[in-house]
């Protein structure tokens, strides 16, 4: 806070004086408003300059009700004429206690309470107050009692903040989405070559940091939720330029295409994981890698339809056909990966293992691979049904249509 | 058009069929009441994971289930 040289030694002096003389203890932050002019020092406000602030007149008299929060400031008997210049000042860092009197008035008291052992109800100043006007109030200007006073509403805020944070991370895993998203250029650059052109890697293991999936930064292998959410900014941007193109663009149409592709993805998203749960199928895919390998789907819609624009209908089916072809590859190698083989289960698929009644029963289950092949060309189909579905509409089938606007 | 309000409308459909199936008075005509699906030897089969879907479905979505029905009758009645 700054510095107020002069506070010790008003505080000290009116000790001596007659603390009998006081009309009313002070009592509450709310009473802030009502404060007398003190120290110039203080405003950890910036002073806000208003024809009503620097009213001496809104300063009322030691009597004035407990003000609520509301009225703050405003209902206060203007009976005083207070006329020094450092009441000027005040209004500024008066209304710095502003956030504190929201709280019911019970709430501020033992944050208050406290201050008030470190200095007795004070009058700032001979100079600056007439004695008897508002000693009670003045207390509140010495800077060790806003400093008190601050630090009190400081520590609310965080234990509100913190609140709020453990609620939304129940939500949604911020912590594991950043994983997801801490890539950089060369990764971008290297996946988009994946993508098109799978058949030049050579190593689709995923590199781990004990037990933890390496970033995506450093395994280009490694799942990431960066460029789906690019891609799909892009696909609807694109879808726009496309409708344009065929006159067929309304600025709703934005909005339409990319709800519709929204809800197409979280359908996809739902069947497959009711599928992986109906079909039993235990790997270490969680939602969200499930989430970016389906969302990499936009980034051959777009490509597709931007290849509609020179080579119209059979650019855009040549075009399909080719990324889907790449995706499904692509697909196939990581997932195979990941979905066959991460599955370690603690005992060996061919142990024996014993049922409750102490009989040996041996499970012939070899881990579901049928299963998980099944699941993976079932996520390969919908990943070239999706993209078909996504852009059919949408590219550009003959140079020069002028289609009437039209709704699907 | 498949936007986000009608998967929406969809889903919430969707899943009053499936807190509607009642076990006893009409699943276990099919075959697929609780006591069938309770047996232990073997993995759980496909029929099992469903049945424990739907029984899942069931109890985490038959409150919340309330709320958002009237809040969609709300919805139609006055905005047709």
């Amino acid at each position: 806070m700054n510095y107020n040289p002069n506070a010790g030694m008003r505080n000290r002096k009116w000790e001596n004086s007659s603390a009998a003389s006081r009309p009313r203890p002070a009592k509450r932050v709310s009473d802030v408003n009502a404060m007398g002019p003190s120290a110039p020092s203080s405003a950890f406000m910036a002073p806000q300059a208003g024809p009503g602030m620097l009213d001496p007149n809104m300063y009322g008299a030691p009597q004035a009700p407990i003000a609520q929060p509301n009225s703050y400031g405003f209902n206060l008997n203007p009976s005083q004429q207070q006329q020094q210049p450092p009441q000027q000042q005040n209004p500024q860092q008066n209304f710095g206690y502003a956030p504190l009197p929201t709280q019911p008035s019970p709430a501020p008291a033992p944050g208050a309470a406290p201050a008030y052992g470190l200095a007795p109800p004070g009058q700032p100043g001979a100079g600056a107050v007439p004695p008897g006007q508002y000693p009670q109030f003045a207390m509140f200007q010495q800077p060790i009692v806003q400093d008190m006073a601050m630090q009190y509403g400081q520590r609310l805020a965080d234990q509100g903040k913190q609140l709020v944070e453990n609620q939304f991370e129940k939500w949604v895993p911020v912590a594991k989405l950043k994983y997801y998203f801490a890539v950089d250029n060369a990764y971008v650059g290297r996946k988009l070559r994946l993508l098109f052109f799978p058949y030049i890697h050579k190593d689709w293991s995923l590199r781990y940091d004990q037990e933890h999936p390496v970033q995506p930064r450093y395994d280009v292998n490694a799942p990431d939720l960066y460029l789906p959410t690019m891609g799909y900014i892009t696909y609807v941007i694109v879808a726009g330029l496309l409708l344009g193109m065929q006159k067929r663009f309304s600025p709703e149409q934005l909005g339409i295409q990319a709800s519709s592709a929204m809800a197409y993805s979280i359908f996809e998203l739902v069947i497959y994981s009711i599928a992986l749960y109906v079909m039993n199928v235990k790997t270490s895919l969680k939602t969200l890698d499930l989430l970016a390998f389906t969302g990499y789907k936009y980034v051959n819609i777009v490509v597709c339809l931007m290849v509609s624009t020179l080579f119209f209908k059979s650019g855009y089916y040549i075009a399909l056909a080719y990324t889907s072809f790449s995706f499904g590859f692509f697909l196939l190698r990581t997932l195979r990966t990941k979905l066959l083989q991460d599955n370690s289960p603690a005992a060996p698929s061919g142990a024996i293992n014993y049922d409750p009644y102490g009989n040996p029963q041996q499970f012939d289950y070899s881990g579901g691979k049928k299963r998980k092949l099944y699941f993976l060309f079932m996520v390969v189909v919908g990943q070239a049904l999706f993209a078909f579905l996504l852009s059919k509409h949408l590219y550009l089938p003959e140079a020069e249509i002028l289609a009437a606007p039209k709704t699907f | 058009m498949f936007t986000l309000w009608t998967l929406i409308e969809a889903s919430l459909l969707c899943l009053n069929a499936v807190c509607i199936l009642h076990e006893e008075r009409f699943l276990a005509k099919f075959g697929w009441g609780r006591q069938a699906g309770q047996q232990d030897f073997g993995a759980p089969t496909a029929k099992d994971q469903v049945l424990n879907l739907i029984r899942s479905i069931r109890t985490v979505a038959k409150i919340p289930l309330i709320f958002l029905n009237i809040i969609a009758i709300i919805f139609k009645l006055l905005l047709g």
